[in-house]
C-alpha cells in the first residue's frame, strides 16, 4: 500500500535536489496547503537537509567524512559544487558594508573605513592581452595560469569590443572536456596568484575586481556575475585533499564571494569583493564565474553565447595600524 | 547606540539560523543565497533601530520574511515555488516548530553516528563535495535517479531516527 509519508519524502527529496517536475511541485503545494502535518514534515526535512550541509561542509567532516576507500572524485570546480551557503554567508555579511570581509577582518577593518586608506598595491592584473586560445581544464594546481571551464581569449567579435586593449575572455561552456558535467549553469575560471614574498606577513585586505558583459539576446534568460577570493597557505593538492572547491574553501583562511545580476545590454559591468588576508597566506585563488540565474533547469551544461570577462585586478590594501588598541 | 562590531558579532553568530529560515521559504540554494544577501543589507540598515534587550533571531527573521516577499515580487511567476498563502502557512509552522529544532539537530548528530559506511558515503558524496554524487553516478555507469533514491532513503531513515530519539528523550509523545 502506498504510504503518503513516503510520497511526501520523495517530493521533498526532489525539491532539495532541484529536480521537482512542475506537476510534482503542484502536488507538493496542494499537500502542504491542506495538511498541517505535511507542513511540519516540510520544516523538518529542509532543516535536516541544511544540517547535513552544515555537518559535512561547514564543519570538520570528522567521522562523517566519506570513506577514504571511496572513489576518487575528479577535481571539479563547477561552482554548482560550491556550497551556496558559503557564498551566501560570506557575501551577506559583507554586502552590508558594500564590500566583503571575513568576519574577523571586519572588526579589524573598521577603523580603516574612517581613516584615509594607504594606497592599494597591485598584485595581479589581467586584460587577456598576451595569451590566446583555451584555458587549462579544471581547478588550478599551480600558480600563474588561467584554468576552469571552457573559455577562450578572443578579440573584438559580434560587434562587441574588449573593455580595454584588444582582447577579452569569452565564456564558452559551463563545463570542460574531461569533466563533461551532466548539468551546470556556472562557467568558472580560476587563477592562483602567489603571495609576493616582499609583502611578508603584512596584514591587510585583498580586493578583486573584474568586468563582465552579456550581449543582448531575444530570450528571457537571466545571468549573474560572480567574484570570489580565497586565501590559502598551500597549493591545492591531492595529498592535502584540496582538489575540489568545497575542500579548498574549508582549507582556506578566508573566503569571500559576491554575486550580482548582470544586465544583458552589452555594457561592461564591474563586480568586486574584498577579504582579509592572514600572515599565513601564500596563495590567493581568484574565482570568476558567469552564471545563468534563470531558467535554472537545464538538461545539459550551458553553452554561453556572448558572455565576456576583462580587466581582472587583484590588489592588496595594507592595514595602516594593525594595533588592536586602535579599534 | 548599536555598534558595527555588535552587529557583526550577532550576525556571524546567528546567520545560520536566518539562512535556514530563508531556505524554508525559498527552497533553491542559489535563490536563498541571493535573498540572504538582501537580508544582511536590510538588517544592517535597520541596525540602529534594533532593541538590544530583545532576541536577535526573531528580529532578523521578521526582516527575512519581508525580504523573501520582496524577492518574490521581482521574480517571474513561473520561477516561484509556492504561493504567498502557503508561504505564510510555512512561516507559522516554522515558528511553531522552532523551539524543538535545536533538539532535533542534536539528535541528528547522534543518528549520523549510527549510519553504516555505505550510507555515510552517499551523504559524503552529496554534502561534503556537492555535485560529486553526479560524477559518481556517471563514473560507475549508474543511474542518477537511483543515486538520488538511495539518498532519499538515507534522509528518511535519519528523520525516523531523529523522531525516535526525541520520543525516547521525552521531547515528543511516544
Amino acid at each position: 500500500m502506498h504510504n503518503p509519508d513516503d510520497r511526501l519524502h520523495a517530493l521533498l527529496a526532489r525539491l532539495v535536489e532541484e529536480t521537482l517536475l512542475p506537476e510534482e511541485q503542484e502536488e507538493l503545494e496542494r499537500r502542504l496547503a491542506s495538511d498541517p502535518d505535511a507542513r511540519k514534515r516540510y520544516v523538518h526535512y529542509l532543516d535536516l537537509h541544511a544540517e547535513l550541509q552544515a555537518s559535512f561542509t561547514l564543519r570538520d567532516a570528522g567521522p562523517f567524512a566519506p570513506d577514504a576507500s571511496g572513489p576518487t572524485v575528479s577535481p571539479r570546480l563547477a561552482t554548482s559544487r560550491i556550497s551556496p551557503w558559503r557564498l551566501g554567508i560570506g557575501a551577506a555579511a559583507c554586502v552590508a558594508l558594500g564590500m566583503l570581509f571575513a568576519s574577523v577582518a571586519w572588526a579589524y577593518a573598521t577603523p580603516r573605513l574612517r581613516a584615509s586608506p594607504p594606497p592599494a598595491i597591485p598584485l595581479f592584473a589581467e586584460g587577456f592581452e598576451t595569451s590566446r586560445g583555451n584555458l587549462d581544464s579544471g581547478l588550478p594546481m599551480r600558480a600563474g595560469v588561467w584554468s576552469g571551464d571552457d573559455a577562450q581569449t578572443v578579440g573584438p567579435e559580434q560587434g562587441f569590443r574588449p573593455k580595454s586593449g584588444t582582447s577579452m575572455l569569452r565564456f564558452t561552456r559551463a563545463t570542460y572536456s574531461g569533466e563533461n558535467a551532466p548539468v551546470s549553469r556556472w562557467g568558472d575560471v580560476y587563477r592562483l596568484v602567489e603571495w609576493p614574498g616582499a609583502l611578508g606577513s603584512e596584514q591587510g585586505r585583498i580586493r578583486l575586481s573584474a568586468s563582465f558583459a552579456a550581449l543582448p539576446a531575444g530570450d528571457e534568460e537571466q545571468y549573474a556575475m560572480s567574484v570570489s577570493l580565497m586565501a590559502l597557505d598551500s597549493l591545492p593538492s591531492a595529498a592535502a585533499g584540496t582538489t575540489s572547491l568545497p575542500m579548498l574553501q574549508k582549507a582556506s583562511h578566508t573566503h569571500a564571494s559576491r554575486i550580482l545580476p548582470i544586465k544583458r545590454d552589452g555594457s561592461w559591468q564591474q563586480n568586486s569583493v574584498e577579504t582579509f588576508v592572514s600572515p599565513q597566506t601564500r596563495y590567493v585563488l581568484i574565482h570568476l564565474a558567469m552564471v545563468r540565474r534563470f531558467p535554472q533547469d537545464s538538461p545539459e551544461p550551458l553553452q554561453f553565447r556572448g558572455h565576456y570577462l576583462d580587466d581582472v585586478k587583484l590588489e592588496f590594501l595594507p592595514q595602516s595600524d594593525p594595533s588592536p588598541s586602535s579599534r | 547606540m548599536n555598534s558595527m562590531p555588535d552587529f557583526v558579532r550577532l550576525w556571524t553568530s546567528h546567520q545560520e539560523e536566518v539562512r535556514r529560515y530563508v531556505f524554508l521559504m525559498v527552497p533553491r540554494s542559489r535563490d536563498a543565497a541571493e535573498v540572504l544577501q538582501e537580508v544582511s543589507v536590510r538588517l544592517w540598515e535597520k541596525w540602529p533601530e534594533y532593541d538590544a534587550s530583545r532576541p536577535f533571531v526573531p528580529w532578523a527573521i521578521r526582516f527575512a520574511y519581508l525580504e523573501v516577499l520582496k524577492w518574490r515580487q521581482r521574480q517571474a511567476r513561473e520561477k516561484l515555488i509556492f504561493s504567498d498563502a502557503l508561504l505564510a502557512q510555512l512561516d507559522a509552522t516554522q515558528e511553531e516548530e522552532s523551539p524543538l529544532m535545536e533538539a532535533r539537530r542534536g539528535a541528528l548528530q547522534g543518528c549520523l553516528q549510527k549510519l553504516g559506511p555505505s550510507e555515510r558515503r552517499w551523504l559524503g558524496l552529496r554534502y561534503a563535495n556537492h555535485g560529486a554524487i553526479k560524477a559518481e553516478a556517471t563514473h560507475s555507469g549508474g543511474n542518477l535517479r537511483k543515486v538520488y533514491y538511495a539518498l532519499e532513503k538515507v534522509r528518511a531513515a535519519l528523520l525516523r531516527c531523529v523522531e525516535g530519539n526525541l520520543k525516547q528523550e521525552g521531547w515528543l509523545d511516544a
